[in-house]
């Protein structure tokens, strides 16, 4: 138990994927100019990315390595997560159309979020048990949207600020988000005693 | 020859106007997470590369062939065949790059630039073109990736390739191989191509 | 359903395709992937083991702690005789798990000490990789030294500004220590 709720707030404070492991930034940066797309992409993730864990779990524990084919992990993982995305698409599609509207275009765009196939090859390389893979999807997908969220509340102000004309858009981005990482390395020295 | 000009146009956009991490800010995982070290940072440049163009070569190939329904299910596979080779050859040949750049070998398989060169060029363009615009894709990454590493690696560890540049009593300013540096590097250097850019 | 099947048809051949050249890139480079590993790992071995004649990842003692865990013992040998033991230890850093491989003489002494795997800060709770660092480890044992870092009243110079990590290092290889100590009977007699 202990060990969850450590990978959890490691995953989320100290090891965030987007500010600390560099993953998930093509969404991050274009998504979270507004509060509201960037919750809608937040839950996506954050619900892709816990299935992707589960389900790429089984798929190389109970195929790949049995039948010793573990260097096939990134095209089995891949595969995995676009049919799963596709899949989603389409139940949401038939049961839900409020909620497609809602997250619509944001749910294919998932697939080539790296922060999706990362976590599923980062529960390999840890060794994570099924529990503990769960729990580092859906940790990940919090940091990550805990991240977007933040970085729109600021975007959003910064709208009414002067910028100039060289540093608009990606550039005051990325230099706001230096100082998002910055400030979670507060986070750093956590679990030590 | 107007084949030799235009494979001439179509490399020459990937370094510069269409570079795709200053200008089309596409791909940017790696530039920021492996640029700590000029070695890691050319070596992805290379493997990237290395992808893309095998990538845009297959697709360009089989694009007659390909039906439009399934094409993004056969780019994913053919990617990921090519990222699985990269992946096997560089743990076989050049374990120490193997480990320094981790999980980002296979994340290669998502980086947007191959995806995207397969989708809005290769399977639309002949063989010859579809070489030209991986290869200028791949060399302007690349170098974007290098610059990067060059800043990092000279002002948070003092060194270049390894090798010390500013003497024993440089204290290196660490916070650039950390995070932050790598987001701050990067908001600036888009910045500066901005302005140039714009100067024209 | 016609063309279902030509979909199908064309996505089975592209995986067949696929599926061949990476089980043929496989069986090229796995011989030589196996051999660096194997390497790597002897390496690792010989830099805290005394020298050894024997194969000292083939001659294994596994202990279980009170946690469950399972500790690996190499052990090491000249000529038919144990010159010493090497096992894994973790402990926990400033950034997360510290992979320690430390090196034991029968006599309960460090010969060598290598950090396998760690996440501490670059430049500074990193040095704790360093030869420089680690050297000073070498030769001590439980009873004639107090383990801690100078700053805390024992016997270790920590790096500075990277205390902690300093402090996890000596602690891990204490603990470590310690465990030999109270399995040593079991461990030279298996091994």
């Amino acid at each position: 138990m202990e060990k969850l709720v450590i990978i959890f707030f490691s995953v989320v404070l100290i090891n965030n994927f987007v500010l600390a492991k560099f993953l998930g930034l093509c969404p991050f940066l274009g998504v979270s100019k507004e509060f509201k797309a960037s919750m809608s992409m937040g839950v996506a993730v954050t619900f892709v990315m816990t299935m992707a864990s589960i389900v790429t779990w089984f798929f190389y524990n109970f195929f790949l390595v049995p039948y010793k084919l573990e260097f096939l992990q990134t095209l089995v993982f891949i595969v995995v997560i676009a049919t799963f995305v596709q899949f989603v698409e389409m139940i949401i599609a038939k049961t839900s159309p409020p909620l497609q509207e809602a997250l619509g275009i944001y749910l294919p765009l998932i697939t080539t979020n790296c922060a999706v196939l990362g976590v599923s090859l980062l529960n390999v390389k840890e060794g994570y048990n099924l529990i503990e893979a769960t729990v580092n999807g859906f940790g990940g997908g919090i940091g990550f949207t805990m991240a977007m969220l933040l970085m729109a509340g600021i975007r959003e102000r910064l709208e009414l600020c002067e910028v100039p004309e060289c540093m608009k858009g990606f550039p005051i981005a990325f230099i706001i988000t230096s100082m998002l990482a910055f400030s979670f390395f507060g986070f750093q020295g956590f679990f030590a005693k | 020859m107007a084949d030799l000009k235009r494979f001439k146009e179509e490399f020459v956009k990937g370094i510069g106007g269409e570079n795709p991490t200053f200008r089309l800010v596409i791909g940017m995982c790696p530039p920021l997470a492996i640029s700590t070290a000029v070695i890691n940072g050319f070596g992805m440049g290379l493997a990237a590369t290395f992808v893309l163009l095998g990538s845009n070569i297959m697709v360009s190939l089989i694009r007659n062939f390909t039906p439009s329904k399934v094409r993004l299910p056969i780019f994913i596979i053919i990617i990921s065949t090519f990222v699985t080779i990269t992946d096997l050859f560089t743990e076989a040949f050049t374990p120490d790059l193997h480990k320094a750049l981790g999980i980002f070998i296979p994340l290669i398989v998502v980086n947007c630039i191959i995806l995207a060169r397969a989708e809005a060029f290769a399977s639309k363009q002949p063989l010859l073109y579809s070489i030209a615009d991986g290869l200028g894709m791949g060399v302007g990454f690349t170098l974007a990736i290098t610059l990067i590493s060059t800043i990092r690696e000279m002002l948070g560890n003092g060194t270049f390739l390894g090798h010390a540049v500013f003497g024993a009593s440089y204290e290196p300013a660490i916070v650039m191989i950390l995070a932050p540096g790598a987001f701050l590097t990067m908001g600036l250097l888009i910045g500066l191509m901005n302005h140039l850019g714009r100067k024209k | 359903m016609r063309e279902f099947l030509r979909l199908a048809g064309i996505l089975t051949l592209v995986s067949i395709i696929s599926a061949w050249a990476l089980s043929s890139t496989y069986n090229i480079t796995k011989p030589i992937i196996d051999l660096k590993r194997y390497q790597k790992k002897i390496e690792a071995l010989s830099q805290v083991l005394p020298p050894f004649d024997n194969q000292p990842d083939k001659e294994i003692v596994k202990l279980t702690t009170e946690k469950g865990e399972v500790i690996e013992f190499y052990v090491g040998r000249k000529k038919g005789e144990l010159t010493g033991v090497a096992f894994k230890k973790n402990t926990v850093g400033y950034g997360g798990n510290i992979a320690l491989m430390i090196g034991v003489t029968p006599q309960g002494k460090i010969y060598g000490i290598q950090v396998m795997e760690q996440n501490e800060t670059p430049g500074l709770g990193a040095k704790i990789s360093h030869p420089n660092f680690l050297q000073q480890f070498t030769n001590k044992d439980l009873a004639s030294t107090r383990w801690e870092v100078k700053k805390m009243g024992g016997d270790f110079d920590q790096i500075s500004a990277a205390t902690v990590s300093s402090r996890a290092i000596t602690k891990g290889i204490k603990e470590g220590l310690n465990f030999f100590q109270s399995n040593k009977e079991k461990i030279l007699k298996q091994g």
